[in-house]
């Protein structure tokens, strides 16, 4: 897994590559936590290039989620239709400060409503 | 049991070796015929499987997968020396419970048993038409 830090219309994007399992979660949780001790509001994961994510991923999200600032969210883009459906299963779809988005346009869509 | 043997395999009980046991899961899956989202939900659950051996058993033994197509169904064994726990203690976080909630969740049946030599047996299913 490769988790690459960048920057997308003045947000903070993570970039996640391959697999995300028990081994690497340490790994996914490094390259968010500190965009959220740095004070990020929202943050975008693209995941349009993971293949594979169980409940080590899962629980790294759950916990970069608690520590948002309240009207603060996570926006997941681009996750596999396998890779969604973890997503579901787990119960981060039904978690106020996680969005779900097919790709980036529909963020800028959000942002400007 | 009436059925075939697809694979014993051992793998050891380092998280490095997810990726592995992973890997064997597709194969299993293709000798099988289970569709893709079969495949993938069986992945998971036994990555979750052994994970949990790795992570909270405390066994520093294999751990052994077997798989078997039966009449009725796919049958995943996973094995292992150690106890079953669903976390250690002082972990602190309280969204680590997730992999066997996963675990029943994608497979059509989960058991979990103690051998009687102290060991732990989760046989994951998946029932075939």
């Amino acid at each position: 897994m490769e988790a690459l830090r960048s920057e997308w219309e003045g947000m903070p994007l993570v970039v996640v590559h391959g697999e995300i399992d028990h081994a690497n979660m340490a790994d996914f949780a490094r390259a968010l936590e500190p965009l959220v001790e740095d004070g990020a509001q929202r943050l975008i994961v693209d995941l349009r290039d993971v293949t594979y994510i169980d409940s080590g991923g899962l629980s790294v999200i759950y916990s970069v989620l608690r520590r948002l600032p309240e009207d603060g969210w996570l926006g997941a883009v681009g996750a596999r239709s396998d890779v969604r459906r973890i997503l579901e299963i787990g119960g981060l779809t039904g978690h106020a400060a996680f969005r779900l988005f097919p790709s980036l346009d529909e963020v800028r869509g959000a942002l400007a409503s | 049991m009436r059925g075939r043997c697809l694979t014993v395999t051992k793998i050891s009980p380092e998280l490095d070796r997810l990726a592995d046991a992973r890997r064997l899961v597709e194969e299993i899956s293709r000798e099988a015929r289970l569709d893709e989202e079969r495949a993938y939900n069986l992945k998971v659950a036994v990555s979750e499987a052994c994970a949990n051996a790795i992570e909270h058993s405390g066994s520093q033994d294999e751990i052994s997968i077997c798989a078997w197509l039966l009449d009725d169904r796919l049958l995943i064994e996973i094995k292992h020396p150690g106890e079953f726990r669903l976390a250690r203690a002082g972990t602190g976080n309280s969204h680590r419970g997730l992999g066997l909630p996963l675990m029943v969740a994608l497979m059509d049946e989960v058991t979990i048993n103690r051998t009687p030599e102290g060991g732990t047996t989760v046989s994951l299913s998946l029932f075939l038409p």
